[in-house]
């Protein structure tokens, strides 16, 4: 199976297949020799051996690590590890990844959906439908845990859709605005 | 209230002694857990008081009796005091432990309790309300002849008055309003020639923010530290201090990170900020546990704070380098038992550290970050203590302090304190909300944190300025670039064999909650 990754900057093709032991991935330049197995509460641990090109093991250190795999919607997951930041990675197959750039999809251009990182209520609305907005321009007040956040807007552009009303509770990842 | 007054309150208690058998816990999260499990070592049955939000938290499945008191809001439950003395006489409950927050430093309560006949585990309402108000308390402090930040509060009627105060007193100085607070009609000095026209900017903000434009003259410390002692006092008269522990990593004066003992505390000055300690909570009679707070600044010279009249949060960095149980020294305190041995000539063993996990994101202005805790593991090995008030599956909710738990660092000394936090951040998993654990993560990459150098305003400074971010070191992502594939994979594959309602939009982590469901893993 052929995939398209993207994580922050980067963006790769990625070949994944089925074998024996678990998977064989090509991602870029690279190859691995990957074991997963489901371990406690639903996590993975993931064991990657570097291959040579030829497909021959690789004298190289192999990774380990115990992941979450949390799934947004959309292709876009979130990768928990020991590390202190979660990954956002996109993964398309290329057909839908051509679409999505066509659309401008997960680039920086086009529309930006922005979705509630909590629940809450929202208490204003700082902004109309078609105003001209700034990157960081507090767009709604949405109150949670007895303190009122400001959402700002992730891009500049016109407030296309405003998706709540005031007084409405939200939850988690709830869409909140579009800025186009 | 005089200090004599207090001081025979407290002897005349003296010769009381019961045994508490039952105690009424008036408080939620982690510390309602820390005061259950010190109740169960001690053999004495713990009851609590839970909200509707709360009735499925980690202290009402932990204690022996669990009572509703009302809705989620604070005010119509835990911070019910006549419902919550009612309750604890009709459950024949011999004490009520506050906790901290709440109704712990409510003289009115604290006085309540006493007319009820049920024991409040704390000091007496008249030490809360004296020590309460910042004023008193200061003159207090000065009476007793403990060292208090010089300045007057009297307002400065002219000029000429305060450049004769802030000569007196000596540069830098800070202009404060009268009537003020929160930081507005606040002014820094640090030389005579900027006087002029700093006074006149304070008195018209302060006649601007508060309707009154009298301003006083303090002495300005520079990037002090916070440090505070813990101190314990019996109803014989016996008052102790176990030390000091070192709160300076702070973000807009909420305590983040402390330690115990302070990197700078040597022994001398141990015993100095101890005798003041004493020397202040003397001057109340103060009984039970209790904190007295000071500025350090560079020189080694120390001021008072304010007194914290309860448990402190941080408290247990103290139990780990004293090894003595402050929940049980409080009972046998409140028992009207004398002090133990072991309380007296206390010098710290080893090095403590306290993170304070909060459901906030460091890097999205600390917004709070309520929800379910999908997962979590809690590091475990040597040198690790967890005190926790919550669970995989709990619900945070947004009625609540957001402080989720404490990670409790013991090793021998810093260095190897260090090395266990470390270890101990890489084992912590939780998911589904947002901690501020990436920030502790990346102060130990910091070099001042790792070497001490700490001062009240560093933490904000930091964050200010962009830092406190965690170094992509040891970053796995071509790992997780995998991952998420073998996922879309496994998902694609699944919604081949059956095809899930297609709905609206799905809410990211109910979306991956449901998908775990369907893994069958955990909480079918």
């Amino acid at each position: 199976m052929e995939l398209v990754v993207t994580h922050g900057e980067r963006q790769e093709t990625l070949q994944l297949r089925q074998t024996a032991y678990g998977y064989e991935v090509e991602l870029g330049e690279r190859r691995y020799a990957v074991d997963a197995k489901e371990v406690e509460g639903g996590q993975h641990s993931l064991i990657l051996r570097p291959l040579e090109a030829n497909g021959e093991s690789s004298q190289a250190v192999a990774q380990q690590a115990q992941v979450s795999v949390h799934s947004l919607g959309g292709g876009q997951f979130e990768v928990v590890d020991d590390s202190p930041l979660p990954y956002r990675c996109q993964v398309a197959d290329p057909l839908t990844h051509l679409a999505q750039e066509s659309r401008g999809g997960s680039g920086s251009s086009g529309r930006r959906q922005v979705t509630a990182y909590m629940p809450g209520r929202v208490v204003t609305l700082l902004v109309s439908e078609g105003d001209q907005v700034e990157e960081g321009q507090g767009i709604l007040v949405l109150e949670a845990m007895k303190m009122e956040n400001e959402i700002p807007a992730e891009s500049s552009g016109v407030v296309s859709r405003l998706l709540v009303e005031c007084g409405q509770a939200v939850d988690n990842g709830d869409p909140l605005f579009e800025v186009e | 209230m005089t200090s004599s007054k207090l001081a025979s309150d407290a002897a005349s208690a003296a010769d009381q002694t019961i045994a508490i058998k039952k105690v009424l816990i008036a408080n939620r999260g982690e510390i309602a857990v820390r005061i259950l499990r010190g109740l169960k070592d001690l053999g004495i049955r713990g009851a609590v008081v839970y909200s509707d939000a709360d009735r499925q938290s980690l202290p009402v499945l932990l204690a022996d009796e669990a009572y509703g008191i009302g809705p989620a809001p604070s005010r119509d439950s835990y911070l019910r005091g006549d419902a919550i003395i009612q309750l604890a006489r009709e459950i024949g409950a011999d004490a009520i432990h506050p906790g901290y927050g709440f109704l712990a430093e409510n003289a009115h309560f604290a006085q309540a309790c006493q007319d009820a006949g049920v024991i409040f585990i704390g000091p007496s309402p008249e030490a809360i309300a004296v020590l309460g108000s910042k004023v008193e308390s200061r003159r207090l402090m000065m009476d007793a002849g403990v060292p208090v930040v010089p300045g007057g509060r009297d307002p400065l009627p002219d000029l000429e008055a305060a450049q004769r105060a802030a000569t007196e007193i000596g540069y830098p100085i800070m202009l404060k309003a009268a009537a003020g607070g929160g930081g507005k009609g606040m002014r820094e000095v640090s030389s005579p020639e900027d006087l002029a026209s700093a006074f006149r900017a304070a008195r018209s903000e302060a006649l601007a923010s508060f309707g009154d434009d009298a301003v006083y003259v303090e002495k300005f410390i520079v990037d002090p530290r916070h440090i505070e002692i813990q101190i314990l006092g019996d109803h014989q008269g016996n008052i102790v201090s176990l030390g000091e522990r070192e709160c300076s990593l702070q973000r807009r004066h909420q305590k983040v990170v402390e330690e115990a003992p302070s990197p700078v505390v040597d022994s001398d000055l141990r015993r100095r900020l101890g005798e003041a300690a004493v020397q202040a909570a003397r001057a109340v009679g103060y009984t039970n546990a209790g904190t007295v707070e000071f500025l350090l600044d560079k020189s080694g010279d120390f001021y008072f704070l304010e007194v914290n009249t309860r448990l402190q949060v941080e408290h247990p960095i103290t139990e780990l380098v004293t090894g003595i149980d402050l929940v049980a020294a409080q009972l046998a305190i409140a028992e009207g038992k004398p002090l133990g041995q072991e309380c007296f000539g206390v010098e710290p063993r080893g090095h403590a550290f306290e993170l304070r996990l909060y459901a906030e994101d460091p890097y999205k202005g600390f917004a709070p970050s309520p929800g379910r805790i999908q997962r979590l593991r809690w590091p475990e090995g040597p040198g690790i203590r967890t005190d926790a008030g919550v669970y995989e599956g709990s619900e945070v909710s947004i009625y609540y302090d957001p402080m989720l738990a404490k990670l409790i660092i013991y090793g021998a000394n810093r260095k190897q304190a260090l090395a266990r936090m470390g270890r101990a951040l890489q084992e912590l998993r939780i998911e589904g909300i947002r901690t501020t654990t990436p920030l502790y993560i990346a102060l130990l990459e910091d070099d001042d944190f790792c070497q001490g150098r700490l001062d009240i305003g560093m933490l904000d400074r930091k964050l200010a300025a962009g830092e406190l971010r965690p170094s992509d070191e040891g970053r796995q992502e071509d790992l997780a670039l995998i991952a998420a594939s073998i996922a879309h994979l496994q998902e694609t594959e699944r919604q081949a064999a059956n095809p899930l309602p297609s709905g609206s939009h799905r809410s990211g982590w109910r979306q991956s909650a449901r998908l775990a469901s369907l893994r069958s893993t955990r909480w079918s």
